[in-house]
């Protein structure tokens, strides 16, 4: 024995070596196995946390910085007598000259272009300056076309395309374009631009030769409007249509009321704001007439401006009130539209001096006569940004092209310049999940509508048609799946014959791995016709088959013993299928002879004549089966599971009671199995939520609010499928669509916890048996 | 009155419950016999019938279905019946199918002269030979068309063959050389920029290169040029049943046979030479006609990668949550978690891999490895190697929760033994537990690949296209460019079902497609189930 144990040491320390590199890898082993595990696990549930990250930008505040300020200059003495007579003071009425020691005259109107290399204004002596912007250096200037010299007072710049116009002190508007064209060096970057003044025309606004005060001129399409303000009540409109007709109109207000602040619209419209507060709305084309007069507040109107897009207009007054407003037919009945208040914004605390709309979005930016910045999104009345005081003795507001910055014009020719980052304006919660009053739409309503014909579409982001699509879909198909997958699963675990039982499982498993591709697929070509062109035969089909089950027990109690002793019990399925073929065989024969009888001229004219609701080929009904028969295999094996593992003790001790075998299913197995068969419906449910390709085939992805079981949805998860292609990586739409995909997450992952939960605890109440 | 005793038991009701599995099990036959009836069906022959209608024109075509025509609020209502003609002969008549009012048609006949053509355009031609010519030499009439045109529709078919070798791997190589050049030539440019100094060397390296492959191109287009001239040189001329005729060159033609005087044999024939065509050729005319072959390979091929990708780091957590977790609420919480994730929509998976794979660590690659192509993303867009691993991601839970499974089902005794012998718990893991549980874990792998292989949803926006020009793997160093978007089946469903220029011809294309996808998820699943009962057995016997 001894010699035997020195052995097995002496072989153990001849093997020192090999044992211990076996232990340096059980220790590797450890490690590497450790912490994959735990890195996969934490990965896999990382999932979630990269969702949620890509969303997260949607709902973080706009950032702003101070970006430094510009003086602009000119070169000293280089000025010469035209220059001199522009230097005016800036509420001077036409007559005195100021002292010729200001740097630069007040500018009337600024504007810049998009990569923010040069800013240009128009000064009174009709000049328009372009001065870098980096150093406030003047690079060009050149007088405004066909005006030669005259004294301009007021002038305007359209919001895209960068239309200018100048109204003079005798009645007259010259038009012009400025145009910034890219020079790129031979490595494709950009060197410099090249500047240049387009005219477009010269318009006698008012022959009668008095100062222009105010004006604003549009032009899209071959057709151009100008309005100036000639007189306190009184405003001259030329206009020339597509056609090539000029016409030229005085409008004035009520009761000689003074007009503030005027503004020409996309689709040539006028809107004025007055000293009462009223603003006026004139339609210019076909023919020019007055449509609405609305009250906007007690204090005068002091700033108007035109959102993108020309729809919506928005008013700031004396009292700092910001409100956003548009046309639109209130019921389908009305003749004509009605101007309404859609939106009203944070206040200022300020007299509003301006506002400027921006160029990608419906963003609007608005000055107070503090000095205090807002910027505003005009759809989703979200505060992007509020800069409280941030530029004093503040004269115009300029919000760059691609809406990352905003320039402000001081006293003195300097310019206060802030880079804006403000990526999402148009989302805020209650954009998603509220109500908002959308351009041309009655009231404020949830709608789902990310993209358009136009660049300056409004996008509508409402994520409550998608979730409620979902709901609609998941509820129709669990109504379908329900009944039948439990009611399936009780029979095949307590009544069925052991043999039969083999066989149904896998099969039902099998169905459970039929891809949701080849189901949504039978379903919107196939199903949905068929059932279009038998509506009323698979209403029938509701009443019928529980009846044709019924007659088949009735005639079956009628058989002789003899037969009816040949089917042992959990056998009946072999009666049952077939008494149930012919069951659906009656109900199509019977559906044509139904309609006809019952629902004149045909079912769909009828469903539209009673209930006035339409009839869509891919709607609910198609997609409650087609999404129930996916969802059946899960609800099956899982409550089938929760049956069979109820204690046989139990149901034989209440079958040696004398419960009949119905009873002791229903009062004993039943019971016990509950949460089980609530774990599978919750699973059901889970899974209905998240089907993708079923409802993405079998609906017209319609995002309607309707109940109706004969249209339509657009679920959550269609939506992402459909969209997401299109989405611009980092964009609002790609980034809403994340959250959307973080909603189903938390949807499903909750829901089958709960079910997990639920289950386990199942499993030790039976253990506990 | 009494109800009997069968009712108060409360049998109806079991006769209810039973009525839903009854349900339940007419659904899937009912749509595997949908499947099944018109897949299968398609690709037989049918007999083609002339029909003449009153107004005295005609019509030739397969008929496809009858149906009553609805008339809703007239007596006539489903009274009368029409029929609906594949007529093909596109380009004649503008459509492919017809519906003709019973009522309309005067007579109808099966003529002997009518053949059934498969060409390279515009669809079926249907119509009967006319005249047959080399050149402007007229070779054959009439009747004598066909035999003379057998041998040269086979000689076509070696023509096409010839083309295709030429075109794909003697030109496809040249391209793919030529495209190679061009992304040095922009990495070379892309390097000057950086600062690296004036490359001329390479640069005329590279051109140097393109001029070469470009004079093998010049010979090779030269080679197809010839082979294309020798072989368009026949034309044959078919009338169809309106008087219109066509004539097609014999290159063009496909398949050829005389619909009516085919017998069962024949017929067969034609069948299998359809079913083979269908699975070995490449979709043509939008994929709606030809085959499917590309969509095969690249779902067979998808389901390998993300098996690969799965499988390892699958089995790797299961061993350390069923091994070397420490078991208590942490683990369970972990357990359910990961038992939830399967439960978690696919489209939820597709996003995150498109955020994820394809923009963050995609378009990361591409900054790195691949600047001079931006911005062209090369790895930054959809793909198979980000397709695969978002499926792996989404079926990793099934294989983890399977591998768990297997793992606890080895019996304590085995381990304790082998830790008795002297063994370490690694050893014993990778020789005694491992292989124990392979049947388990094999079962989880089968199952998540039919999960996988039945996922669209995902695929559409991480790399699936509707045609992809090149397959994933292919003679071209490196072989595999995980790179490369590609077709799968279920996608392939979804957009010739459902964003094809013309569903009608397409329906029956998809019902085939459909049986092959159910094809390889039903095996899938069939082994699983068999391995698992195998594995069950086995275990019955060994437990101790």
């Amino acid at each position: 024995m001894a010699t035997n144990a020195l052995t097995v040491r002496e072989l153990i320390a001849a093997q020192g070596d090999r044992i211990k590199r076996v232990k340096r890898l059980d220790r590797f082993a450890v490690f590497f196995i450790s912490l994959g595990g735990i890195g996969i696990v934490a990965s896999v549930l990382g999932i979630l946390v990269f969702i949620l990250s890509e969303a997260w930008p949607l709902f973080r505040p706009s950032q702003a910085a101070a970006s430094g300020t510009v003086t602009l200059s000119l070169p000293a003495g280089g000025l010469g007598a035209e220059e001199l007579r522009s230097r005016r003071s800036p509420h001077g009425t036409g007559a005195g000259f100021t002292p010729a020691s200001e740097p630069v005259g007040q500018p009337l109107i600024l504007g810049t272009d998009e990569y923010q290399l040069y800013l240009y204004d128009l000064t009174r002596n009709a000049e328009v300056h372009f001065f870098r912007l980096e150093t406030g250096q003047l690079a060009h200037s050149f007088p405004f076309p066909g005006l030669g010299g005259a004294e301009v007072i007021s002038a305007s710049r359209s919001l895209l395309g960068d239309f200018v116009a100048a109204g003079t002190t005798d009645g007259r508007v010259g038009l012009g374009q400025i145009r910034f064209r890219p020079k790129y060096d031979a490595n494709q970057r950009l060197e410099d631009l090249e500047i240049e003044l387009r005219e477009r025309g010269l318009v006698t606004l008012d022959p009668a030769g008095r100062p222009v005060r105010q004006v604003s001129y549009r032009e899209d399409s071959g057709r151009k409007a100008v309005a100036g303000l000639v007189a306190d009540d009184e405003i001259a409109l030329w206009h020339r249509g597509e056609d090539e007709t000029e016409t030229q109109t005085t409008l004035r207000t009520r009761d000689g009321e003074k007009i503030t602040e005027l503004r020409l619209g996309r689709v040539d419209a006028l809107v004025a704001g007055t000293e009462k507060g009223n603003v006026y709305h004139w339609e210019i084309e076909p023919e020019t007439r007055l449509t609405d007069v609305a009250w906007v507040g007690a204090s005068p109107v002091t700033a108007l401006e035109w959102s993108l897009g020309g729809t919506t207009f928005l008013v700031g007054n004396q009292a700092g009130e910001l409100s956003g407003w548009f046309r639109v037919r209130l019921c389908d009945e009305d003749a004509d539209k009605a101007l309404v208040k859609a939106h009203s914004f944070t206040a200022q605390g300020a007299p509003v001096r301006a506002i400027t709309a921006a160029t990608r979005d419906r963003s609007f930016a608005s000055l107070g006569a503090d000095g205090g910045v807002m910027l505003h999104h005009a759809t989703s009345e979200r505060l992007v940004l509020a800069l409280p005081g941030a530029v004093p003795d503040a004269e115009l507001l300029l919000v760059t092209p691609k809406s990352d910055g905003l320039i402000v014009s001081q006293a003195g020719g300097r310019m206060a310049r802030f880079t804006v980052s403000n990526p999402h304006p148009e989302v805020t919660w209650n954009a998603l999940f509220g109500k908002v009053w959308y351009e041309g739409y009655a009231k404020p309503e949830y709608v789902w509508q990310s993209t358009g014909a136009t660049d300056d579409f409004e996008t509508k982001f409402s994520l409550v048609p998608l979730a409620f699509g979902t709901l609609k879909g998941t509820l129709y198909a669990l109504l379908f799946a329900i009944p039948i997958a439990v009611g399936g699963a009780l029979y095949t675990s307590q009544f069925m014959h052991p043999n039969l039982k083999a066989r149904v499982k896998p099969t039902v498993e099998i169905m459970a791995a039929l891809p949701s591709v080849v189901i949504g697929f039978i379903a919107g070509l196939w199903l949905a016709s068929v059932i279009e062109r038998n509506v009323v035969a698979v209403l029938l089909m509701l009443v019928i088959l529980p009846l044709s089950g019924t007659a088949g027990i009735l005639v079956w109690n009628r058989l002789p013993q003899r037969l009816s002793q040949q089917l042992k019990p959990g056998m009946e399925l072999f009666v049952l299928v077939p008494m149930m073929a012919l069951g659906a065989w009656f109900a199509v024969a019977l559906g044509p002879w139904v309609e006809a009888s019952f629902f004149t001229p045909d079912f769909k004219l009828w469903l539209s004549a009673t209930f006035a609701l339409t009839y869509d080929q891919r709607n609910s009904l198609v997609v409650g089966i087609a999404m129930g028969f996916a969802v059946i295999p899960i609800i099956f094996t899982i409550s089938e599971d929760a049956f069979s593992a109820v204690p046989s003790s139990l149901g034989a001790a209440s079958l040696a009671l004398g419960a009949s075998r119905w009873q002791t299913a229903t009062r004993v197995v039943l019971p016990t199995a509950s949460p089980g068969v609530f774990s599978a419906v919750m699973i059901g449910f889970g899974r209905a939520v998240g089907e993708t390709m079923i409802v993405l085939m079998a609906t017209g992805n319609t995002p309607v609010l309707d109940w109706s079981i004969f249209n339509g949805m657009r679920t959550l998860s269609a939506n992402i499928a459909v969209e997401i292609p299109e989405a611009h990586h980092g964009g609002t739409l790609y980034r809403i669509l994340f959250l959307a995909a973080a909603l189903l997450f938390a949807m499903t992952f909750v829901v089958n916890t709960i079910a997990e939960v639920i289950r386990q605890r199942l499993r030790e109440k039976y253990r506990a048996i | 009155m009494k109800l009997p005793l069968s009712v108060r038991r409360g049998d109806p009701m079991i006769w209810f419950t039973g009525s839903a599995l009854g349900t339940c099990l007419l659904m899937i036959a009912g749509l595997i016999g949908i499947v099944l009836t018109n897949g299968l069906g398609f690709f037989w022959p049918k007999s083609l019938v002339e029909v003449t209608l009153k107004d005295g024109s005609r019509f030739l075509g397969e008929p496809i279905q009858r149906q009553a025509i609805p008339k809703p609020g007239t007596p006539e209502h489903l009274e009368h019946y029409r029929i609906q003609l594949k007529l093909g002969n596109r380009d004649l008549l503008g459509y492919d199918f017809k519906w003709i009012d019973e009522a309309d048609i005067v007579s109808r006949r099966q003529p002997t002269d009518a053949f059934y053509v498969e060409r390279r355009e515009y669809g079926p031609l249907l119509g009967s030979p006319v005249v047959l010519k080399e050149g402007e030499q007229v070779v054959a009439e009439g009747a004598a068309v066909w035999a003379a045109l057998q041998p040269l529709v086979a000689k076509a078919e070696r023509d096409r063959a010839a083309i295709e070798r030429i075109e794909k791997d003697g030109i496809g190589e040249i391209n793919f050389r030529i495209e190679q050049q061009r992304l040095a030539l922009k990495r070379i440019e892309y390097r000057e920029k950086q600062g690296g100094g004036k490359l001329g060397a390479e640069r005329a390296e590279a051109a140097r290169i393109v001029a070469e492959q470009e004079e093998r191109y010049r010979v090779k287009q030269e080679a197809l040029d010839k082979v294309l001239a020798d072989a368009a040189t026949t034309y044959v001329t078919f009338r169809a049943a309106d008087g219109a005729e066509k004539e097609l060159r014999t290159l063009d033609i496909f398949r050829i046979y005389p619909a009516n005087e085919l017998g069962v044999a024949g017929r067969a024939a034609i069948y299998a030479s359809r079913i083979w065509e269908f699975m070995s050729a490449d979709p043509r005319e939008s994929n709606t006609e030809g085959g499917i072959f590309p969509a095969i390979f690249g779902t067979v091929m998808m389901v390998i990668l993300m098996s690969l990708l799965a499988v390892p780091f699958g089995v790797l957590a299961a061993l350390y949550l069923r091994e070397y977790a420490k078991q208590g609420l942490a683990v369970r919480v972990v357990r359910i978690a990961v038992n939830n994730l399967a439960g978690v929509p696919s489209i939820v998976f597709g996003v995150f891999g498109l955020g994820f794979f394809v923009y963050f660590v995609g378009g990361g690659i591409d900054q790195v490895f691949f600047p001079e192509g931006l911005p062209t993303p090369t790895y930054g867009t959809g793909g198979i190697l980000w397709a695969s691993l978002t499926l792996a991601l989404l079926t990793v839970p099934v294989v983890i929760v399977a591998s768990e499974e297997a793992l606890a089902a080895v019996p304590r005794s085995m381990r304790e033994a082998s830790i008795a012998t002297g063994a370490t718990k690694f050893q014993t893991i990778l020789h005694v537990v491992l292989p124990a549980a392979a049947p388990g874990i094999l079962t989880g792998l089968i199952l998540a690949m039919a999960r996988g292989a039945g996922e669209v949803a995902p695929l559409m926006i991480t790399g699936v296209v509707k045609l992809a020009p090149e397959l994933p793997l292919d003679g071209f160093f490196p072989f595999f460019h995980p790179d490369r978007k590609f077709m799968h089946l279920g996608f392939h469903i979804y957009d010739v079902g459902f964003q094809s220029p013309n569903v009608e011809a397409a329906m029956p294309m998809v019902y085939t497609t459909t049986i092959f996808l159910l094809l390889i998820i039903v095996a899938l699943n069939l082994t699983a189930i068999v391995v698992r009962n195998r594995l069950r057995r086995k275990y019955q016997t060994s437990a101790f």
